[in-house]
């Protein structure tokens, strides 16, 4: 027995012996590789083995190893670090951020994420540094020009205003062209739920929180979220926290201004009085200069006696400059993050806020944001995630997204007779009702009293949370359970100011409504991922979602306030009306996405959902979306492999189908709907012929593209040409009103886009401390309905719809200029000759269209030690639209309204001249019987393509040497332009707005772009 | 392992199996059409509904008048609404007449609630009853879609016309049942307003007068209906009867004005109502804003008190304003003429305008619209006698009612015909001016439109208005009116 517990012992001695005799003491300090920072929590452990240990919270360590012996020090966030002892005792390790990595990692959808090199889908990226502090509330609007395929156009120029985002063309006409967008797995509401000014619900995301925005562009990888993602997804990642010794604190401050770009050049009141005489005598050529000269005086309420000299000195005043004004802009945030290997949080807190260029329209906003992760134990992690947010957006009188109400200033400012002066000499506005002098002209309100009297506020409290608990059951096998919840709630309120002609004789109105948003989605997914025999891989993601969302208004309106003062509704004398509405949808559905790769070279890719939706007919709920894609990784074929000048080169091909739903909850139904009010009772009238066939409008995607990168990735990109057909659009179809009912929503119809995309970024220079990078990207789009119903070439009641000819194809009766001989107006007829009369019917074609046919970006960064400068063009080509805002503007006074000067300078004045503008004849018209108006569309047609510096930013980072003295870890400062110039043949105020296929949308009354400029300061603790 | 994909799988099959309900969402605003007809409560609502499209801004809401006055030779334009009622003021083509869809809504809600009707829960009397009132609404909406779409049966141009409008006597509430229905004769259109006058005589209500549709309404929407189709027996018949029936109460002299100042007008035998606060239809799109720029009838009372200094600011656009020479028609010590006021000054001009509508419900731009009464039935009566040479005694002392109430002298006896019928068309006129008549008088007439700023010859494009271009894209086998 002793002998066998000696021999025991000596056995395991001699078994030990070579670890005990090598073991040696290690020690040593692990920090991040992005400032320096200690790590705490650090695993650090023999390779091979089960010791191990931990960094402290100074992220030093202590083991003892085998000093042949391997380290693996790995922590969550940062790539692990495989180090050999080689007989030292010291080892200080830096741990190098995972970012790097997470570069090259396409999320795809309900948490997946797969390297780029193995994706198979058109996608692309946007980081979140990339836009970071720009002055722009919503992230969507950031995203301009730096990503192809991907068409933004802001809606108008309100700060935290809508915006328009087309991923790969317009699809649709009647549902919407709006992608879906998922912040960190929460699938948003993306309705703008009204209020008095234009609002985004995208605004509720302070975009410094974004650490990642991913587009999905085709079918391959959008098909997994199938019926709603025809348009494109977006995928939000906001920023987590990351491990680290300390928390990491940083703070973003930044202050500006914005001005308008542009004003417009209008007549003075002596030009205005001279044109106005010509135009009633071109109307009534009896009528003599003199008497002709008395109207026009009258008009304006002058003496009837006033000489020549005293018009010569009659004042003018400028609206426009009062209406539009310079503002400021400034943020600041503060955002915190840490923790250790087991848990991770982000915190921040920020406030915004920017003025329009319009008086008394602004946006402000707090925001605060918590994300953590924590592992519960070794197979279950949790992560939940919060945002926050209170907007307030003061709104103009009539709506930022366009209006033609007089009393708009964003309409009214250049058409107000200049004679007008805005205030009187005491100060208190001109031609108040009160005063008893009203303004002369149509315009007959003054605006700026409008703008500081009227209260218009919307204010909107967003809640965003997600909540996600992922339970590891194998290695190969993870299960996820998903929740997330989107609460907005909008409180609006307009308050008419009893002192305003508009409602001085109600004495005051106020309109009130509250919107409360619910959206809700939960999802679980099983995923698995296995590798055959090292060379096979075969993914596997089996899922259920269901989503639902219930929207509920109240509104109120009453008038008769005792003072301006008191504008609550209680004060009101007489309630007018109530209102309420509600409205909801439920959505189900199971999908499974299957990957098999063979070496990473060999890629394919299946996806199938089965989709179901509450808003569609009783026998079509249902649809499946199917997509397949594959990619073949050519640089990683053996006669590539060793290439120095490839490194990388893949060809992606895909197929699939995706849907859309964006229609009305109920457009399926057979319904009868409240009506009007007769003799105190409320009445119900017919409103819907229902539709039980109704369903998906599908797209089907094809998309071949290219990824590649050469000397070693100084050149990489890609190219893709894709084509998507929009088929059994969801379609309001017009029926003959003689039926009672304007249109039933039917599927039919098919609309095609073909398109081709390039992406190059290249390293022109990476010298010593230079570094100069260029990004360019465009995108060519050609777009075309291809069908409509019954054979019917056009869309009736819509013009711009017709089979063989984009969307928004321009129509009407081609403008011929003017007749030299007398000044008139003259078109073609459709047999080409010129005619005084414009006719409906012979409307056509004009062969331009409202689509752009390129747009794109153009980036270059210049490096130099701290310093760095970029700037963004962005371009946006081939759009002809209707200046509708000149439809006014271009009166020459035909009526009481100012009028540009381009108009006056170009008017038809004697005979012989050549020119596009009319004689001056009031009301626009001359009395000859049957002859139109001068004001046709087609005479304001402009080339609304533009190439803008959207973006130029001059930063320093002070060195890490001057700053460690003072404690921080990093501090920058930058100065920053946003649209510094742009190169339009465009004459209204901006190119950039957006326009819509099934509503009429222009530039009428809408507040424009702006120029901004910028100062900031990030300071890292 | 096994177990987590087996709940899994189980949760799965069993969230799809409970599918249908899954995606069950109700619509709590709107009921289904299968069941909005079927009780009393359903039907009663959708009745009023039909009263609430003639309120609309393209019917009596006011461009049924204000369009037609604008069109008209009556009044002129004053740039001072933003263009408002310019274009149709001079007659430029495609600025006419509108409201085709609203005719066609309430016309398809009424054949809905008359097929529902057989079937519903009301008496035979009161199923009778609806039956009536629906009818004379239906009759209502075919007259006024003939008389601004079509040529009036006995003048039509034949090269020009392209008949009358399309006729719809069936319900339309789900696809299946969308036509393409082309336009009806002129006079099949007339046979069809015949019956539903003629049920609507029989079976219509007694009581309700004169906002809901009566007996009495049916009778004097027939009379109008016959000149209009100068069947002048049935137009001297029931003019007759509907005086007769006791509905609304031809006001005198003394009254006269005051008449046209108070919430609804003693002649009325229908007319539209505007009652609620929320119903104003707004500076923009009521018929107050369009004729004048006073505020409400304590305004228009005190003003003459007020002048010259200080007047109060302008409050309605008072775009369309009688021409000098309308208002020259009226003989020194017309009444009538008291109507016309000097208003405000809006735009640097300050003229007479019509101040029949003047916010007279108490609430600004919110007054109740006279479709039909007495004074009108007077005239029709007697100019039915006169054009088909009947007894022309009636005819005279109909004529002379109208001149005496109005302070003027009667006409003698040895008044001759076409003096009468002169007198009649001038009467007309001058009655019933700014209420929608005189543009169809005009055409029923077959007379052109002589004005001053370009006239309209009867047969003229513009002599009827076009019918919406996406209705003749949407419907092939819809005939577009002559010259558009």
């Amino acid at each position: 027995m002793r002998k066998l517990l000696l021999g025991s012992w000596f056995l395991s001695v001699l078994f030990c012996l070579p670890v005990l005799a090598q073991d040696v003491s290690v020690s040593g300090r692990v920090t991040s590789s992005d400032d320096g920072s200690p790590l705490p929590g650090v695993s650090v452990q023999v390779k091979g083995t089960t010791r191990g240990a931990t960094t402290d919270a100074q992220g030093t360590y202590k083991i003892n190893a085998p000093g042949n012996a391997r380290l693996i020090f790995s922590f969550i966030g940062y790539k692990a670090q495989e180090v050999a002892i080689g007989n030292q005792s010291q080892l200080n390790i830096k741990l190098e951020n995972d970012a790097s990595d997470l570069n090259e990692v396409v999320v795809v959808g309900y948490g997946a994420a797969v390297s780029k090199k193995e994706a198979t889908g058109a996608t692309a990226n946007v980081k979140g540094e990339v836009i970071e502090n720009l002055p722009l509330q919503s992230f969507d609007r950031a995203l301009q020009g730096r990503a192809a395929g991907v068409q933004i156009t802001s809606s108008n120029g309100t700060p935290g205003g809508a915006v328009q985002v087309r991923i790969r063309g317009v699809g649709s006409i009647s549902a919407g062209n709006e992608p879906l967008y998922i912040v960190d797995g929460v699938q948003l509401n993306n309705r703008n739920d009204g209020g008095n000014v234009s609002n985004n619900p995208l605004a509720f995301l302070n975009p410094n929180d974004i650490e990642s925005i991913d587009i999905l562009k085709d079918a391959a990888t959008a098909a997994i979220y199938g019926a709603q993602a025809a348009n494109g997804v977006v995928l939000v990642t906001t920023k987590r926290g990351k491990a680290g010794a300390k928390a990491r604190v940083n703070v973003n401050l930044y202050r500006g201004t914005v001005e308008p770009i542009r004003q417009l050049d209008v007549l003075n009141t002596q030009q205005w009085i001279q044109v106005r005489q010509e135009a009633l005598i071109t109307t009534t050529p009896t009528l003599t200069p003199a008497a002709s000269r008395t109207t026009v005086l009258q008009s304006l309420n002058l003496g009837l006696d006033l000489s020549d000299e005293a018009i010569a000195a009659l004042p003018s005043y400028n609206w426009q400059g009062e209406a539009y004004r310079p503002g400021s802009i400034s943020n600041a945030d503060l955002s915190v993050q840490g923790g250790n290997d087991r848990t991770t949080y982000y915190v921040s807190g920020a406030y915004n806020k920017q003025d329009a260029i319009l008086r008394n329209v602004d946006f402000q906003r707090f925001s605060g944001k918590l994300n953590l992760t924590t592992k519960l134990n070794n197979k279950v992690t949790l992560d939940a995630g919060l945002t926050g947010s209170n907007i307030v957006q003061r709104g103009p009188f009539g709506g930022a997204e366009g209006s033609l109400a007089f009393g708009a200033p964003q309409y009214s400012a250049p058409l107000i007779l200049p004679i007008n002066p805005i205030y009187n000499p005491d100060g208190s506005y001109f031609g108040m009702p009160a005063s008893g002098i009203v303004m002369p002209g149509d315009l007959s309100q003054n605006v700026i009293a409008n703008s500081n009297l009227i209260v218009s506020k919307t204010n909107v409290n967003q809640l965003v949370g997600n909540l996600g608990l992922t339970y590891a059951i194998s290695k190969d096998l993870v299960f996820k359970a998903f929740g997330g919840l989107d609460y907005r709630s909008v409180n609006s309120s307009f308050f008419n100011d009893p002192r305003l002609s508009d409602v001085f004789n109600v004495r005051g109105s106020l309109n009130q409504f509250v919107n409360n948003n619910t959206n809700l989605t939960t999802n679980g997914t099983l995923n698995y991922n296995h590798v055959f025999g090292g060379k096979h891989t075969i993914g596997v993601l089996l899922g259920g979602e269901y989503r639902q969302e219930t929207n509920e208004t109240t509104s109120l309106s009453a008038q008769g306030f005792p003072t301006p003062e008191l504008n609550t509704a209680n004060a009101a004398a007489e309630p007018v009306s109530v209102g309420g509405f509600w409205s909801g949808f439920k959505r189900a559905g199971v999908f499974t996405n299957v990957r098999y790769e063979y070496e990473k070279r060999y890629i394919l890719s299946g996806i199938l959902r089965y989709d179901g939706s509450s808003r569609f007919g009783s026998n079509n709920r249902w649809g499946y979306f199917p997509s397949i894609s594959a990619k073949w990784n050519i640089a990683e074929e053996s006669f590539l492999k060793s290439s120095r000048v490839v490194s990388d080169l893949g060809l992606r091909f895909s197929i699939g189908s995706t849907g859309n739903d964006q229609v009305n909850n109920f457009a399926a139904r057979r319904l009868y709907g409240l009506g009007g009010v007769y003799q105190g009772n409320a009445g119900i009238v017919v409103s819907q012929l229902g539709n039980p066939d109704l369903r998906w409008e599908r797209n089907v995607t094809y998309n071949l593209g290219l990824d590649y990168g050469i000397f070693g990735g100084r050149v990489k990109g890609s190219i893709d040409a894709f084509e998507r057909i929009s088929r059994d659009l969801l379609l309001t179809r017009s029926i003959p009103q003689t039926n009672g009912f304007n249109s039933i929503f039917e599927n039919i119809g098919e609309i095609r886009n073909r398109g081709l995309e390039f992406d190059i970024t290249t390293i022109n220079v990476n010298k010593g401390a230079f570094r100069w990078e260029t990004n360019f990207n465009i995108t060519f789009l050609d777009n075309k309905v291809t069908k409509l119903f019954d054979g019917a070439d056009v869309l009736p009641g819509n013009l711009t719809v017709r089979v063989g000819y984009p969307l928004f194809t321009n129509v009407g009766v081609p403008y011929a200029g003017v007749n030299p001989a007398n000044g008139r107006p003259m078109w073609y007829d459709p047999s080409g000759n010129l005619t005084y009369l414009v006719r409906t019917a012979d409307q056509r074609p004009l062969g331009h269209s409202g689509i752009s046919k390129q747009f794109g970006g153009f980036t270059n960064t210049f490096t130099f030690k701290g310093f760095e400068l970029s700037g963004l063009l962005q371009y946006d080509l081939g759009r002809t639209i209707q200046n509708s805002q000149e439809f006014r503007l271009a009166d020459n006074a035909g009526a009481l309204r100012n009028s540009l000067t381009y108009y006056f300078d170009n008017r038809w004045t004697t005979p012989g001249q050549i020119t596009s503008v009319p004689r001056p004849a009031n009301n626009r018209t001359e009395l000859s019987g049957r002859i139109s108006s001068y004001q046709s569309g087609p005479r304001f047609f402009q080339d609304a393509s533009y190439l803008r510096l959207k973006q130029v930013t001059l930063s320093y980072a002070v060195p890490p040497a001057v700053i460690s003295r003072v404690k921080l870890s990093s501090v920058k400062v930058y100065a920053q332009a946003i649209n510094a110039f742009t190169w339009t043949k465009w004459t209204g105020f901006d190119p950039e707005f957006a326009i819509e296929v099934d509503a009429s949308r222009d530039n009428q009354g809408i507040i424009p772009q702006s120029r901004s400029y910028t100062f900031g300061i990030q300071i890292g603790l | 392992m096994k177990y987590t994909l087996g709940i899994f799988l189980l949760t799965t099959g069993l969230f799809m199996a409970s599918c249908s309900n899954l995606l069950e969402v109700a619509p709590r605003q709107s009921i289904d059409s299968s069941v909005a007809l079927s009780t009393r409560e359903g039907i009663n609502a959708a009745v009023t509904n039909i009263y609430v499209y003639q309120k609309d801004i393209a019917l009596y809401g006011r461009d049924l008048l204000a369009i037609a006055e604008a069109l008209g030779d009556e009044s002129r334009i004053i740039n001072r609404a933003g263009g408002r009622f310019i274009n149709e003021g001079q007659n430029v083509i495609n600025n006419h007449l509108v409201g085709w869809n609203i005719y066609y809504l309430g016309i398809n809600n009424i054949n809905l609630i008359l097929e529902a009707l057989p079937n519903s829960a009301f008496s035979d009397a009161e199923k009778a009853s609806i039956e009536g009132e629906l009818k004379f609404l239906r009759a209502l909406n075919y007259h006024n879609l003939s008389r601004v779409y079509s040529y009036d049966p006995k003048v039509r141009v034949a090269a020009l016309d392209k008949g009358g409008v399309p006729l719809v006597l069936k319900g339309v509430s789900s696809p299946e049942q969308i036509e393409n229905p082309p336009r009806a004769s002129v006079d099949e259109v007339y046979v069809q307003i015949y019956k539903d006058l003629t049920d609507a005589v029989a079976k219509a209500p007694t009581t309700g007068a004169p906002s809901r549709a009566t007996k009495a309404a049916a009778m004097a929407l027939f009379a109008r209906v016959a000149l209009y189709n100068e069947d002048f027996p049935n137009a001297i018949k029931y003019a007759t009867d509907a005086l007769a029936a006791g509905v609304g109460r031809f006001v005198g002299t003394p009254d006269y004005v005051a008449a046209w100042r108070g919430n609804s007008h003693p002649e009325s035998i229908f007319e539209v109502l505007f009652q609620t606060r929320q119903e104003s239809l707004g500076v923009n799109n009521s018929l107050q804003s369009a004729y004048t720029t006073l505020e409400s009838v304590a305004q228009t009372n005190s003003l003459a008190a007020l002048r010259p200094t200080p007047l109060p600011t302008a409050n309605g656009w008072g775009a369309i304003v009688p021409t000098t020479a309308f208002l020259g028609l009226y003989p020194t010590g017309d009444i009538r003429r008291q109507l016309y006021q000097r208003g405000l000054n809006r735009s640097g001009s300050e003229v007479e305008e019509c101040t029949k509508f003047l916010g007279k419900s108490g609430v600004i731009y919110m007054d109740n619209v006279p479709v039909i009464r007495i004074s009108e039935l007077i005239l029709i009566r007697a100019e039915a006698l006169a054009r088909s040479n009947g007894n022309l005694v009636q005819a005279l002392e109909d004529v002379n009612r109208i001149r005496m109430r109005a302070g003027l002298t009667a006409l003698p006896a040895t008044t001759t015909l076409a003096q009468l019928e002169t007198e009649v068309t001038l009467q007309r006129r001058l009655e019933l001016a700014f209420e929608g008549h005189r543009w169809f008088d005009l055409k029923r007439r077959g007379r052109d439109v002589v004005k001053t700023t370009g006239n309209v010859p009867y047969g003229d494009t513009r002599t009827l208005a076009p019918i919406p271009l996406r209705e003749i894209q949407a419907n092939r086998n819809l005939v577009q009116n002559f010259g558009y």
